[in-house]
């Protein structure tokens, strides 16, 4: 489990790709917990889209959980 | 870029933005239906929003979230614009300076935001319709509806540029402002354009959109969400309608200029524009759907012009760079140094032999062409309107005006006038002051100027306009004027004068800028402590200006400010007095000229006074000015330059000309000099430093003594 800040963007999508990339590196599933995530940007989520490229390549697997409606329709409009 | 880089691009931008909002809020105010200023409104809250939500202001981002969502009640005509609402947006931008740029922002910041957003909402639930606008018109006419009630499909194709986050811009926050214009039917981001994980990059951008979506607004207001990336990414809207067999409606996209060029393509004439545009404001339609319901232009061709009218804003929004100010410093104190090193090649030049002299000379001469091209070039980049510093005094004189119970309107002209950049981040203060005094002494409450038979609104005037090398800036207001039996009791209670002194109405007037001086009984919120007029003439005239002030009992009073175009280079005549070699600014030198000893008299009370061609003049020896040591006493042996000081000629004694050069002004810190009559010094060739001569404050220091 990967508990994700408040808010992810551009200011510090670096060590968020960072984290995630080290996450995917030794677990076999990556469940990102948005529970507290208010928003994200477009950064965000196209790290979070080809760390789940990465991961079925790798035949692991990223989920997400915890988001708010408002986060959901957000990730929806990213495309996740 | 660094966070902190980001937050100061972001602060930077939001001060230019909240200037430009305040003055055009202030301005709708008065004129409540201007469509350009609406729309203008509304895309400075749309920039605040998706530059605080970029930025981090997660606060400030959903705050002005709720502004734009009232103001497109505005810019749509379901809500009025009234004195309410123009309240609630200038509380909202103080609520957002607080903010944002309060060191520690204000203790109550949350209950004002939950105050405000109150009052937005109660805005946003009650539509005050205006009177009923004749709906029916277009379909009365058979014109293009701009806005249709019936639902449209649009085919939405974006990708960004990889380097956007630079610039600030999310575009997952576009698309979602897209979504809430209507219902997303389908969305695709093509994942393909997204590198592998390993070699990502996550600061650069690789998002892009496909999206198919149902709405009942026209293309325009779709592309509004696009405004700031449009030229810069490739977004493709497309009007799918038809394919889904819902009536095809076509809007058209109206600009300010749409008329000038179809006026210049000569498709419609100026006479047709006049009317368009008159028909367009009492209807409140687009002006393309008007021409082309008029028969004036087919659909085509309004399209070409459109296309033709985003070619020209592409083109000039590339034209334009920003620059950090401080380098345009740096490259006036450089040219300053090339110009001192210029001045010493040209003395190299006087002591080598002829021939060589002569060539170098020649090289010279076309060096200082260049040099003085390069001067002009570089003073026209520091050169700004002065425009948006009378803006601010719009928000300024309502606010004041509105506390002091009176009515007054702020007139301004000459907006485009230019200025250096230094001296108009030095001139708003001091007419901040002249402007306060204006509203809180000068003009009457509307009783007491009904009662004089005056209209009930007072006006202010800010005028600035260029006059013989000179930049003015007139202060201009329709109050009571000066009291000035008033200001001589006053004086006199001060001991400034005397009780039984004679003293003229230009002197008592001048006496209003002495420290200390006020006439207000009470000090009130805006003046009338005694300080301020004194702070303002020396803040002048540190920028080597002067200030002059004409007022009429009963009808109003005029503040005039002269400065100079420009404070770091002027054209200077060099004179020698003895051994020292000081410098007259050309623009103040008339002539030079020998003058006959039978034109030179004495004149008791006036001093010295020299004869030019009938008048008398008087004579100035700067050596007992300045303590040195002149070759000639006799005015008659000496040169006598002819200056003009606020229209006053004066001539000046001195024994040499040397000539005429450009001078970089180096300022002198007060410990060297407090004289008036020095302004600066400057480097010449030969390394030697000379005295500027103040012409000005010359003139008054002598009067004064």
């Amino acid at each position: 489990m990967m508990k994700v800040e408040t808010e992810v963007n551009v200011k510090n999508i670096r060590s968020f790709y960072t984290s995630l990339k080290n996450e995917l590196e030794k677990e076999s599933e990556v469940i990102l917990d948005l529970t507290d995530t208010v928003r994200i940007d477009s950064s965000a989520a196209q790290v979070i889209i080809s760390a789940m490229s990465r991961a079925a390549v790798l035949n692991k697997k990223i989920s997400i959980t915890g988001a708010s409606p408002e986060m959901k329709a957000l990730l929806s409009l990213a495309g996740l | 870029m660094g966070e902190g880089g980001l937050t100061e691009v972001f602060l930077n931008e939001c001060t230019e933005i909240i200037g430009n909002l305040e003055s055009d809020l202030v301005t709708l105010e008065e004129k409540n239906d201007d469509q350009d200023i609406i729309n203008r409104i509304f895309r400075y809250f749309h920039t605040l929003k998706g530059s605080s939500g970029i930025a981090g202001f997660t606060v400030i981002y959903e705050f002005t979230h709720n502004l734009e969502s009232l103001f497109d009640k505005v810019r749509s005509g379901e809500i009025l614009v009234n004195r309410d609402i123009i309240d609630i947006l200038l509380d909202s931008i103080d609520y957002i300076k607080d903010e944002l740029f309060s060191d520690s922002g204000s203790p109550e910041s949350d209950t004002i935001r939950k105050d405000l957003t109150d009052r937005i909402n109660v805005f946003l639930g009650t539509t005050d319709k205006k009177e009923e606008e004749p709906e029916d018109f277009l379909k009365a006419v058979g014109a293009y509806k701009s806005v249709g009630s019936n639902e449209r499909y649009f085919k939405i194709a974006a990708v960004f540029k990889e380097d956007i986050f630079n610039n600030g811009i999310d575009p997952l926050m576009v698309i979602e402002d897209l979504s809430g214009l209507g219902k997303i039917i389908s969305l695709t981001v093509d994942k393909k354009r997204i590198p592998d994980f390993e070699k990502l990059d996550p600061e650069k951008c690789y998002m892009s959109w496909d999206i198919v979506m149902k709405t009942r607004f026209d293309e325009m207001k779709l592309r509004d969400v696009f405004l700031f990336v449009y030229d810069d990414n490739e977004i493709d809207i497309e009007n799918v309608t038809e394919k889904y067999n819902v009536s095809k409606e076509t809007p058209y996209i109206a600009e300010k200029k749409l008329g000038e060029i179809l006026v210049e393509k000569g498709i419609i004439n100026n006479n047709e524009l006049e009317d368009l545009v008159r028909m367009q404001n009492d209807k409140n339609f687009r002006l393309g759907d008007i021409i082309v319901q008029k028969g004036l232009a087919s659909p085509k061709q309004v399209d070409e012009a459109l296309s033709e009218q985003d070619k020209i804003k592409k083109k000039i929004e590339i034209s334009t760079v920003r620059v950090d100010s401080t380098k345009l410093d740096n490259l006036m104190n450089l040219l300053g140094e090339i110009v001192i090193g210029q001045a010493s090649l040209h003395r190299v030049a006087d002591d080598i032999e002829e021939e060589k002299a002569f060539r170098l000379k020649n090289s010279l001469y076309s060096l200082d062409r260049v040099t003085r091209e390069f001067q002009e070039q570089i003073m026209s980049i520091r050169m700004v309107p002065i425009g948006p510093t009378f803006e601010q005094f719009k928000r300024f004189v309502r606010d004041a005006a509105h506390n002091m119970g009176k009515e007054i309107k702020l007139h301004i002209e000459g907006a485009d006038t230019e200025l250096d950049k230094t001296v108009i981040e030095k001139i708003g203060d001091p007419l901040k002051h002249m402007i306060r005094n204006a509203i809180d002494h000068g003009i009457e409450r509307s009783d007491e100027r009904r009662k004089s038979g005056k209209p009930a609104h007072g006006t202010i005037n800010l005028k600035a306009y260029h006059q013989e090398g000179n930049v003015y800036i007139d202060v201009i207001d329709d109050g009571k004027g000066f009291d000035l039996e008033k200001v001589k009791r006053k004086a006199v209670s001060l001991g400034m004068i005397q009780p039984e002194e004679e003293i003229t109405r230009e002197k008592l007037v001048t006496i209003v800028f002495s420290p200390g001086f006020s006439t207000a009984e009470q000090a009130s919120d805006l003046s009338g402590r005694g300080v301020g007029m004194d702070v303002v003439k020396t803040n002048i005239e540190e920028l080597r200006g002067s200030v002059e002030v004409k007022t009429k009992e009963g009808e109003g009073t005029l503040i005039r400010i002269k400065l100079p175009l420009t404070l770091a280079i002027i054209e200077g005549m060099l004179v020698r007095i003895g051994r020292s070699v000081l410098i007259i600014p050309l623009l103040s030198v008339i002539e030079t000229i020998q003058v006959s000893r039978e034109n030179y008299k004495t004149v008791e009370g006036k001093g010295e006074v020299i004869l030019v061609r009938g008048d008398y003049i008087s004579l100035i020896r700067l050596n007992e000015l300045f303590g040195i040591e002149a070759n000639f006493t006799n005015p008659w042996e000496a040169l006598i330059v002819i200056v003009e000081s606020d229209g006053e000629r004066i001539g000046i004694m001195i024994d040499d000309l040397i000539g005429q050069q450009q001078i970089v002004i180096k300022s002198l810190d007060n410990f060297i000099t407090t004289s008036r009559s020095i302004s600066g010094a400057s480097i010449l060739g030969d390394g030697r430093v000379a005295l500027i001569i103040d012409i000005h404050g010359m003139v008054e220091e002598i009067k004064n003594r």
